[in-house]
């Protein structure tokens, strides 16, 4: 028989997943977060169901992908307005955004937000070492469909690194 | 010699990117406490609607029952009749099996849509079960089941009754017009998904 995970066991073996998943598909921090806390919840809900049919990461990934996906197709039928900020006195920007908006300016990850849904989406999974046949499997897609994104979006990310 | 070298600085350049992405320091900033706490809240929230439902189930079977204890049989039997009828409604809606998403990310999808739908069905279950339920109220206040002096024959009360079952159609309203833009989002996601014709 066998023995399922604790929720608290998997964010702290697939947190960092999790986090960079819902980065690359949410800029904001503040909806990150809740897009990261809308991901745990449904792994949460779906953890009855797991089988172990697929590895665990592969069953935390699916879910956090799907759920991003849905997060960012929502947003963009509904552009959010800019809302004013709640420190506008101070304009220096705090320490933590600082650190955090040098780490972002011109890495992989602002290339990889702004790569297109389609080329996004088998990339995350490339970068979080899955193979293109695991990927392939993970979409629903043709390996032969996996290897053409995959191609197009090395070259498209290249070309966003290298203007940035 | 060409494809090779080719292969090769396509592998060294996924290797780079993935040990760069791995080091990402924008993962350990977004673990923090307050999504745990935030999570927790949420389940109580999910187990608190599910215990609500079971309860407002129990506690119309039981005043049926007490009904007919107390000698009112045709009255317990519309307590009870409601609850059956309610609990069909109710099965009808949640009839679909929704679990088994095991497979990819496609099948995750139609998953969705027919989630989406099941929540369209639980409003359409609702409607049915308020009307219902304005019914039996008023079957009760009408006709001459039970004592005279029963709480189903006080108008006032069948008046709050009313005024509560109103406040309930619209709530569950606005819950279906959510559920619809959820049916036809996911179904847009599934479009968005499918494989192109160049590919």
């Amino acid at each position: 028989m066998m023995e399922k995970p604790g929720l608290n066991a998997l964010m702290a073996q697939f947190g960092p997943l999790v986090a960079r998943i819902c980065a690359s598909y949410e800029r904001d921090r503040d909806l990150c977060r809740d897009l990261s806390q809308e991901v745990w919840f449904a792994i949460w809900r779906a953890l009855p169901a797991y089988r172990a049919e697929a590895s665990l990461k592969t069953f935390v990934a699916r879910i956090a992908q799907f759920r991003a996906i849905s997060h960012a197709t929502h947003y963009a039928r509904n552009p959010r307005g800019e809302s004013l900020s709640r420190d506008l006195v101070d304009h220096e920007p705090s320490p933590d955004s600082m650190a955090i908006a040098s780490a972002v300016r011109g890495s992989l990850l602002a290339a990889v937000q702004r790569l297109p849904l389609l080329y996004r989406q088998p990339v995350v999974l490339m970068l979080e070492d899955f193979s293109p046949a695991e990927i392939a499997a993970l979409l629903g897609l043709s390996a032969n469909v996996v290897g053409v994104r995959l191609n197009r979006a090395r070259g498209l990310l290249r070309e966003l690194m290298e203007a940035s | 010699m060409n494809v090779q070298n080719e292969n090769e600085h396509e592998y060294e350049e996924w290797n780079t990117m993935k040990a760069n992405w791995q080091s990402t320091s924008v993962a350990e900033f977004m673990m923090t406490q307050q999504l745990r706490w935030g999570l927790r809240l949420r389940m109580f929230g999910s187990w608190l609607w599910l215990g609500l439902e079971i309860a407002g189930f129990a506690l119309i079977s039981l005043l049926g029952m007490i009904q007919v204890a107390m000698g009112q049989v045709a009255a317990g039997s519309l307590y009870i009749g409601l609850v059956v009828v309610c609990l069909g409604a109710t099965l009808w809606a949640r009839r679909a099996s929704l679990r088994g998403a095991s497979g990819s990310l496609a099948e995750l999808v139609e998953l969705s849509i027919r989630r989406a739908r099941r929540g369209v069905r639980m409003a359409w279950a609702n409607y049915f079960m308020t009307a219902a339920s304005v019914v039996w109220v008023l079957v009760l206040y009408l006709s001459d089941i039970g004592a005279p002096d029963a709480a189903y024959h006080d108008g006032a009360r069948v008046g709050v009754a009313m005024a509560l079952f109103a406040v309930y159609a619209v709530a569950v309203a606005i819950y279906h017009a959510y559920a619809r833009r959820r049916v036809r989002r996911f179904t847009e996601m599934r479009a968005q998904l499918t494989p192109r014709g160049d590919e």
